[in-house]
């Protein structure tokens, strides 16, 4: 009898130890004015934003989805093709990226104003 | 801490708890033998993204590599998607014939997961009872780095949970049906206008019209205006193939992840433009206590 209460008792904890929060990422977190969107170069926020999220899995030898963003040539020619936005704004018909997760607003700002200003090699 | 005693004192967690409660008492009905049950509603665990409501046995360990390879509107260059895969790994064991637990760890989000399952209700082959139903749990961890040094990922703001009845049973010797009515529960969302605590029903049927072979369908409708970026439901159809020891299942859906927090809050693939992807699932059972094959 006890053995059996045991799986019983387990499955109980499960569910009553499981902690929830409510929150979301406005609220979490309060963007106070850090975000750098007056001067986006591509040498000095594009690349190093690239190359910390992307190049991992989009470098030459590993070019997952055929996408290169290793360089200033292969990152401008997904920028004029629409699908760096596409994937990072998770758009349909585009792969979202990166995989499982979404850059933070303050990126995807930064992205859309290098891109809208023509992708210049800066 | 406020926001667990906050939390707490949610209407939405109360059932869940009072329900808690009963669980031991449930485990300590009395037990038929296994041929009075209805065996294989499902020939697996998985109906195909989602959970069917089958454990496996005493004392078996289930090997479940599943995989989903890109979408196939890629085109012939990336040889309709395969060029891309994102796959999940999973252990799962009875540890009797009602409760299952498991393990997972998928490509998809870098996510570790464990569940229990537990067989609530049998259908019995005498018809007093005549469907099963099979209570879900699970969490799942999102182990990606953060992206951003600005905004710390808390441990809480990487885990979901979710609940899930699976209610089904045989129609006859072929068919098979099954309702998912299901509560995923994000930690963390987008904006203060999405939803925690997502709603959504599944459903389910299988037609087995061989011996060894069935084909499956499965859906998960989002209750509507529960997020705020664009998403779709996850719809997947496809076929198991029973091979002895081997479950094999093919398939093409257009959800990317494995496990319900993914396939179901956070699907971008729309099957009207082609985001379709291939996938299958391969489940080897070992057989751990009593007598090996």
């Amino acid at each position: 009898m006890i053995k059996r209460l045991i799986p019983g008792l387990f499955l109980a904890g499960l569910l009553f130890f499981s902690a929830c929060y409510y929150d979301n990422k406005e609220d979490l977190y309060i963007v106070e004015g850090n975000c750098n969107t007056t001067d986006v170069t591509f040498s000095q926020t594009i690349q190093p934003l690239i190359n910390d999220q992307c190049v991992s899995c989009h470098k030459a030898g590993n070019a997952n989805g055929n996408v290169l963003l290793d360089s200033y040539t292969t990152i401008k020619e997904q920028a004029d093709n629409g699908r760096l936005l596409g994937s990072v704004h998770h758009e349909g018909g585009y792969s979202a990226m990166p995989p499982g997760s979404t850059l933070s607003n303050c990126s995807l700002a930064q992205l859309d104003i290098w891109v809208q200003s023509g992708a210049p090699e800066n | 801490m406020s926001a667990m005693k906050k939390n707490i004192l949610r209407p939405a967690t109360w059932p869940l708890f009072l329900f808690s409660l009963l669980l031991p008492l449930i485990f300590g009905a009395h037990v038929l033998s296994a041929q009075d049950y209805v065996s294989r509603t499902f020939r697996g665990t998985r109906v195909i993204n989602g959970h069917s409501l089958e454990t496996v046995h005493t004392g078996e360990l289930e090997f479940l590599i599943s995989h989903r390879f890109g979408y196939i509107n890629r085109g012939a260059y990336e040889f309709f998607g395969l060029d891309q895969a994102s796959m999940r790994l999973g252990f799962e064991y009875g540890v009797n014939d009602r409760l299952m637990l498991g393990v997972g760890r998928s490509t998809y989000g870098k996510h570790y997961d464990a569940f229990a399952k537990f067989r609530l209700l049998r259908q019995r082959t005498d018809g007093k009872i005549p469907l099963s139903i099979t209570l879900f749990t699970s969490a799942a961890i999102n182990t990606l780095k953060p992206t951003d040094p600005n905004f710390p990922i808390y441990l809480q703001s990487r885990l979901a949970y979710t609940w899930q009845l699976l209610i089904g049973g045989k129609v006859n010797d072929r068919l098979s049906l099954q309702l998912m009515p299901t509560i995923v529960h994000y930690n963390l969302v987008e904006t203060a206008e999405d939803h925690n605590d997502l709603l959504s029903a599944g459903a389910a049927i299988r037609f087995r019209f061989t011996k060894n072979v069935a084909i499956l369908a499965e859906y998960y409708y989002v209750l509507p205006g529960q997020r705020t970026q664009e998403l779709h439901d996850a719809f997947a159809i496809g076929f198991d193939i029973n091979t002895g020891s081997h479950v094999f299942q093919l398939q093409i859906t257009n959800a990317t992840g494995m496990i319900e927090k993914a396939f179901i809050g956070e699907t971008t693939g729309d099957w009207a433009k082609g985001d379709i992807r291939l996938g299958f699932n391969i489940a080897r059972t070992f057989k751990l206590k009593g007598r090996r094959y």
